[in-house]
C-alpha cells in the first residue's frame, strides 16, 4: 500500500512539474514582480530616512559654525547648502523638505547668554519626514552640545546597547518579506490554480478513474506546487545573496532553507486544500488573492511586527506565516535558531491539516 | 444575390509560419449557394485556410474573396456576411442561451426592432425556446452546438461555416443538425463544412476538396470522386483466411486487396469487369459463404489519396 | 457614418453588459474581488500604524520631578509610544518582541542632573531595521534637548523654531491612505479586467468578438467598461471606509471623484491589455499583485518624489501611479506633490488612458486565433 502511495504520489509530482515548465508566463509572473520589489527597495533604500534638506548659514560666527558642522556631521540629511532665496524656491519646487536657517547673530547671541534660535521651515504634509525633520535638528543641537565635552551644560547622555549584533537596512530586511510573499503567492495561486483546473478541464476524471488514492493525488499536487514555490524562492535568497543583502552563516543556510521549504509547502497545501474545495478557476482567484493578503500582512508583512499595536500581534501569534518571518529573520540576519522548534512545528502542523483537508476534498468527490 | 459572384474564391493562397508552409499555393472557387466540404487529415491545413477566409489570420501571399470582398481591405464586410459556428462552439457558458444571441444580435448591428423577433425565430428554429433562460454550461453537447448554429445564422448570413458540425453530439442531434444545412442550401446560403466524418461529407456536400499537407489533392462531387477512385468493391467472406493475396493484386483490373481475418474486400479499377476472375481465385482456395458489391464509399476515397499514415 | 458610430456605440454597450452579466454569474470571485481594495486598505494601513510610534519600555530608576520631566520629553518627542515597567517585564517585553526598545532612567538621576554631574540613561534598542531603530536613535537625544530646554533653559540656548507650511500636520494614515486607495484600485481594477480579457482567451469566446463585424476599438472599450462597472462596486466600498471609517475626508469632492474614476480607466484599461497580451488567468493574476507591490514603492507612495533619488523620480514618471498619487492627494488634502499644474497632471493622465486603449486595439487587430 506504502509504495503503490508514494509510486502514485511521484506520478502526479511529475506530471504537474511537466506542465508547470511548459508555462514559462507563469513561472514568469510569479517570480519577476517579486525580483523587481527587491531592485525597488534597493534603489530606494538610499533616500529612505535622508530627507533632502536645504541649509542657510547666515550667522558669521563660530558657535553658528559649529552647530552648522554638527548638522552636517549628523549624516541625516541630504543638505543643500545654499542661500535663503534659493532655500525658497527648493522648498517651493519640492525640491527640499525643509529648510534650517541658522540666522545672522546667532553667535552673537549666544555669546550674551541669550536664547538663539535655530529656524526651521517645514513642508509638513508629511508626519514620516516631518518628524524626521523634529527629531534631527533637535538632535544636531544635542550633538552640538556635546561637542563641548565637560563644558557642555548636557549632562544627561546615552548608553545604547543592541539587542542585535548588526543593523539591518531597510531593504534587507524587506528581502525576506519578498520571499515570504512569493513563496504564498506561488504555492496559493500556482497550487490552487492547477488543482482548480483539473476540474475545470475535466482531467480529474482520469485521476478519479484510476485506483490511485485520492490522498496521493493531492499529496502529488502538494508536492508539485511545493517544487516550483521553493525553487523560486531559493533563487530569491541566492540573488539576494550575491548582491549581498542577506548573509546566513554555515548551518544556518540549513535552518534558511528548512523555513523556506515548510513556507513553500504550507502555501502549496493551502493552495490545493483551496482548488480541491472550489473546483473552479475564479473563485480559486478570489479565494486565494484574498488568503494571501490576509496572511501576508496579519503576519507582519513589511513591516516589524514589535512596532504594531498590541491587539494586532495578538492575531500575528495565530497566523502560521508570522513564525516563518520570524525564523527566517533569526536564521538570515542573526544567526541565531531561537524558537526553531516551534516555529518548525507551526509550519509543519498548519501544512499537514491542509494535506488533510485536501485529502477530504477529492475523497468527498469520489464518493459522490 | 449577386450569383454572378463566387462565394469564396481562393487564388494561390500561402500561408507560412516561419519554415513551415500550412496553406501551399490553394486555388478553389466556392459557387454561391452550394454547400462545400473541405476535407483533409489532422494538420492538412483546412483550418489555416478557413481562418484566412474569415479574417483571422492574414495570408502570406495569394487572394481570399468572399462574395467579391478582398479579405484584408474589405474584411469588415466580409464578417457582416459569414456566420460561424466554430469546432469549439465559442459560447458564454456562464450566460443563457437568450443572452448569448442577444449579444450577438448587437455585435452584428441586427436593429432593435427586429431582434427579439428573430432571437426567438432561431431559438424556436433548432428547438430551444424551452430552454431559452437556461445557462449554456447546463446544455448537452448537442443543444451547445444547435445553440452555436442558431447564432451564427442570425443575422442572416449568405456564408455560413461549421467546424465539424456534428462532432461528439448524437445520432438525433446529428441528424437534425443535417437537415438544418441542408434547409441552408435551399434558402439559397452558401455553406463551407470542415468535417471528418466521411458519411457527413456525402449526405451533405454538394462538392468536397480534400487538403493534404496544404495543398488540394482532389475536388469533385462525392460522386465523382468514388468514380474516380474505383469501379466497384467487392466483400467476400469465406470459410477460412485466403493465403495469396499477391496473387489477387496480380489481375489486370484490381486497384487494391485486404483481408480483414476470412473477409476480402478488393478494389476494381473503374471500367474493369474482373469480378468473375477474382470469384474463381478465391474459389479454388477456400469455400466462399457470403459476395457482396457495392460502390466505394468517401473513406475509401479519403485514405486513398491522404494515406492511412496517423497524423499529429 | 451617424449610423455607424452607432452601431460601434451599441457594440461597446453590448459588450460591456455582456461582461457585467458574466461577472454576476460568478458570485464568489466577483464578490471578493469586490473586496479586494478595501482589504488591501486595510491590510496596508496596518503597515502603516507599524511606522507611527516606537513601542518602548521606561523603566523608572528614579521617581524625581527630573526624571518625571524625561519621561514628559520623551513622550512629547513624536516617536514613542512609552509605557513604565520593571526592568524584569521590559526585558521579557524586548526579547518577545512586543517592544523595540528599552529606555532606563538610573536611580540617581534626579541627584546627578541636580549637581550638574554626567548621567548615562540606558537605551536597549532591538536594532531590527535601521530605518525605525535611527528614529529611536534621534528621538532620545531630541528628549534630552526638550528636557533640558525646559528644565534649565539658562543652560541650553539653543531651541528649534519651527514653522510649517500647513497649518496642521497630516497623519500617517490620512497621507498614506490616499497612496494606498490608489494601489488598492489598481489590484483591483487589473484583476478584474485583467482576468475578465484572458478568459475571453481561455473559453475560446474571443472568437465571437474577432468574428463580429465590430471595430477592435468598439470591443476594447466595451470589455474595458464592463470591468469599469465592477471597480465603481469596489470603488464604493473603499471610499466608503477611508471617508466614513478611517476619517479622510476630501477637502474637493469633485476632484476626488473626478480623478477616481479616470483611475478606474486607466487601471481597467491596463488590466484589459496584460489579459489580452497573456492570455491566460493565471499569470494575470500574479502579475496583478506583482505589479501593484513594486508600483507602491515606486510612485511616490510615502513622500513625494522629488524627495527621493534622482533615479526613482525618472522611473516614477514613467508610471500613471506617480500623477494618479499627485492628483488624488491634492483632492484629499489640498497638497501639491509636483510643481506641474493639476490641469498638467490631469492631462497626462488622460494620454495614459488614451495610449493604453490604442494599445489594447492594437493588440486586438495583431492578434490571430491559434490552432
Amino acid at each position: 500500500m506504502i509504495p503503490n502511495f508514494l509510486r502514485t504520489t511521484w506520478f502526479i509530482l511529475r506530471k504537474d512539474l511537466q506542465i508547470w515548465l511548459r508555462q514559462p508566463a507563469n513561472i514568469a509572473a510569479t517570480i519577476v514582480p517579486a525580483l523587481v520589489v527587491l531592485i525597488v527597495q534597493a534603489l530606494g533604500a538610499q533616500a529612505v530616512g535622508r530627507s533632502p534638506v536645504a541649509l542657510v548659514v547666515e550667522d558669521s560666527g563660530t558657535q553658528g559654525a559649529k552647530i552648522a558642522q554638527a548638522i552636517r556631521s549628523a549624516d541625516v540629511f541630504r543638505l543643500h547648502e545654499v542661500d535663503a532665496t534659493q532655500a525658497q524656491t527648493q522648498l517651493k519646487n519640492l525640491d527640499v523638505v525643509a529648510i534650517v536657517t541658522i540666522p545672522a547673530g546667532f553667535t552673537t547671541h549666544l555669546q550674551a547668554h541669550e536664547p538663539a534660535q535655530v529656524n526651521v521651515t517645514v513642508d509638513n504634509l508629511n508626519l514620516d519626514l516631518t518628524n524626521d525633520i523634529r527629531r534631527a535638528v533637535p538632535d544636531a543641537v544635542t550633538q552640538y552640545y556635546l561637542a563641548q565635552g565637560n563644558a557642555s551644560p548636557i549632562k544627561v547622555t546615552v548608553n545604547e546597547s543592541d539587542l542585535r549584533q548588526r543593523d539591518i537596512q531597510l531593504f534587507q530586511y524587506a528581502v525576506l518579506p519578498t520571499i515570504v510573499l512569493l513563496l504564498l503567492i506561488s504555492g496559493l495561486i500556482t497550487g490552487g490554480l492547477a488543482t482548480a483546473r483539473e476540474w475545470e478541464t475535466s482531467t480529474v476524471k482520469e485521476l478519479l478513474l484510476s485506483p490511485a488514492p485520492g490522498s496521493a493525488v493531492i499529496a502529488g499536487k502538494v508536492l508539485a506546487g511545493f517544487v516550483t514555490s521553493f525553487f523560486l524562492g531559493v533563487l530569491v535568497l541566492f540573488v539576494a545573496y550575491l548582491l549581498g543583502w542577506i548573509y546566513p552563516q554555515g548551518i544556518y543556510w540549513l535552518s534558511t532553507l528548512l523555513i523556506v521549504a515548510l513556507i513553500a509547502l504550507m502555501g502549496s497545501s493551502l493552495g490545493v486544500a483551496i482548488g480541491a474545495a472550489f473546483r473552479h478557476i475564479q473563485p480559486v482567484i478570489g479565494v486565494s488573492m484574498f488568503i494571501s493578503l490576509y496572511l501576508f500582512f496579519l503576519s507582519g508583512g513589511i513591516s516589524v511586527l514589535a512596532f504594531e499595536p498590541a491587539w494586532l500581534q495578538a492575531i500575528a501569534a495565530f497566523v502560521p506565516l508570522t513564525y516563518g518571518n520570524h525564523a527566517l529573520q533569526m536564521a538570515v540576519f542573526y544567526n541565531s535558531a531561537a524558537l526553531l522548534g516551534r516555529d518548525v512545528l507551526v509550519l509543519a502542523l498548519f501544512s499537514v491539516v491542509m494535506l488533510f483537508l485536501g485529502s477530504t476534498a477529492i475523497n468527498r468527490q469520489s464518493n459522490n | 444575390m449577386n450569383t454572378n459572384v463566387a462565394a469564396i474564391e481562393m487564388v494561390h493562397l500561402v500561408k507560412r509560419f516561419g519554415n513551415f508552409t500550412a496553406v501551399d499555393n490553394l486555388s478553389l472557387t466556392v459557387e454561391p449557394g452550394e454547400i462545400f466540404g473541405l476535407l483533409g487529415p489532422n494538420g492538412s491545413g483546412k483550418t489555416t485556410t478557413v481562418n484566412m477566409i474569415s479574417g483571422l489570420s492574414a495570408p502570406t501571399s495569394g487572394e481570399v474573396r468572399v462574395m467579391g470582398y478582398a479579405l484584408g481591405t474589405h474584411t469588415r464586410q466580409v464578417r457582416r456576411l459569414l456566420g460561424s459556428v466554430p469546432q469549439e462552439t465559442a459560447l458564454y457558458e456562464e450566460l443563457s442561451a437568450w443572452t448569448n444571441l442577444d449579444f450577438h444580435a448587437d455585435l452584428f448591428g441586427i436593429p432593435g426592432r427586429e431582434k427579439k423577433a428573430r432571437i426567438e425565430a432561431m431559438l424556436d428554429l433548432v428547438g430551444l425556446t424551452e430552454r431559452k433562460d437556461s445557462r449554456v454550461s447546463d446544455y448537452s453537447g448537442g443543444m451547445k452546438r444547435r445553440l452555436a448554429l442558431a447564432r451564427a445564422l442570425l443575422h442572416d448570413p449568405q456564408l455560413v461555416y461549421l467546424d465539424e458540425p456534428t462532432l461528439g453530439v448524437d445520432v438525433q442531434s446529428r441528424r437534425a443538425i443535417w437537415d438544418y444545412i441542408l434547409a441552408l442550401r435551399q434558402q439559397g446560403k452558401t455553406v463551407l463544412i470542415t468535417t471528418n466524418y466521411m458519411e457527413e461529407a456525402q449526405e451533405l456536400c454538394s462538392r468536397i476538396a480534400i487538403i493534404d499537407h496544404g495543398k488540394m489533392v482532389a475536388l469533385d462531387t462525392p460522386t465523382e470522386l468514388k468514380q474516380h477512385f474505383g469501379g466497384s468493391v467487392l466483400e467476400i467472406e469465406t470459410i477460412r483466411s485466403f493465403e495469396d493475396l499477391d496473387q489477387l493484386r496480380t489481375i489486370p483490373g484490381v486497384q487494391a486487396a485486404e483481408q480483414m481475418g476470412n473477409s476480402l474486400k478488393i478494389t476494381t479499377k473503374a471500367g474493369e469487369n474482373v469480378v468473375p476472375q477474382i470469384i474463381n481465385m478465391v474459389a479454388l482456395c477456400c469455400e466462399i459463404r457470403e459476395i457482396s458489391m457495392r460502390e466505394p464509399n468517401l473513406d475509401e476515397v479519403f485514405l486513398h489519396l491522404t494515406g492511412t499514415a496517423l497524423r499529429d | 457614418m451617424f449610423q455607424e458610430i452607432a452601431y460601434q456605440l451599441r457594440v461597446v454597450w453590448a459588450c460591456a453588459k455582456k461582461d457585467f452579466r458574466a461577472a454576476l454569474t460568478d458570485r464568489l470571485f466577483t464578490i471578493l474581488s469586490l473586496f479586494v481594495p478595501v482589504n488591501v486598505l486595510i491590510l496596508m494601513s496596518l503597515f502603516v500604524l507599524a511606522g507611527a510610534n516606537a513601542p518602548t519600555a521606561v523603566v523608572m530608576g528614579d521617581q524625581g520631578p527630573y526624571a518625571q520631566a524625561f519621561y514628559q520629553a520623551m513622550s512629547q518627542a513624536h516617536s514613542f509610544r512609552l509605557q513604565i515597567a520593571s526592568a524584569a517585564e521590559a526585558e521579557r517585553l524586548i526579547t518577545a518582541g512586543q517592544i523595540v526598545a528599552v529606555v532606563t532612567i538610573p536611580a540617581d538621576f534626579d541627584a546627578k542632573v541636580q549637581q550638574n554631574q554626567p548621567v548615562q540613561v540606558g537605551v536597549k534598542i532591538n536594532n531590527l531595521n535601521t530605518d525605525f531603530t535611527n528614529d529611536i536613535r534621534r528621538a532620545i537625544p531630541l528628549s534630552i534637548t526638550s528636557f533640558y530646554a525646559k528644565a534649565f533653559p539658562n543652560l541650553v540656548n539653543v531651541s528649534v523654531q519651527e514653522h510649517d507650511l500647513y497649518a496642521h500636520d497630516t497623519g500617517y494614515v490620512p497621507y498614506l491612505g490616499v497612496s494606498i486607495l490608489v494601489i488598492a484600485l489598481m489590484m483591483g481594477g487589473l484583476l478584474q479586467s485583467g482576468t475578465a480579457a484572458a478568459k475571453e482567451w481561455e473559453n475560446q469566446t474571443i472568437k465571437e468578438l474577432l468574428l463580429s463585424p465590430a471595430s477592435r476599438w468598439a470591443i476594447t472599450v466595451g470589455k474595458m467598461l464592463g470591468s469599469f462597472i465592477v471597480s465603481l462596486g469596489s470603488t464604493v466600498i473603499v471610499l466608503l471606509v477611508l471617508i466614513v471609517f478611517v476619517g479622510v475626508v476630501p477637502i474637493n469632492w469633485g476632484e476626488m471623484f473626478g480623478f477616481t474614476l479616470l483611475s478606474l480607466v486607466i487601471f481597467n484599461t491596463a488590466g484589459t491589455l496584460l489579459g489580452t497580451v497573456i492570455k491566460i488567468r493565471q499569470p494575470v493574476i500574479a502579475l496583478s499583485m506583482g505589479i501593484s507591490l513594486p508600483l507602491f514603492f515606486l510612485s511616490g507612495a510615502f513622500a513625494p518624489i522629488s524627495f527621493t533619488t534622482p533615479l526613482l523620480q525618472v522611473i516614477a514618471r514613467i508610471f500613471p501611479i506617480y500623477y494618479q498619487i499627485v492628483v488624488l492627494q491634492h483632492a484629499f488634502h489640498g497638497f501639491a506633490l509636483n510643481t506641474l499644474s493639476l490641469g498638467g497632471n490631469t492631462l497626462i493622465l488622460i494620454g495614459y488612458a488614451l495610449v493604453l486603449i490604442i494599445l489594447v486595439t492594437v493588440a486586438l487587430q495583431r492578434t490571430s486565433v491559434s490552432h
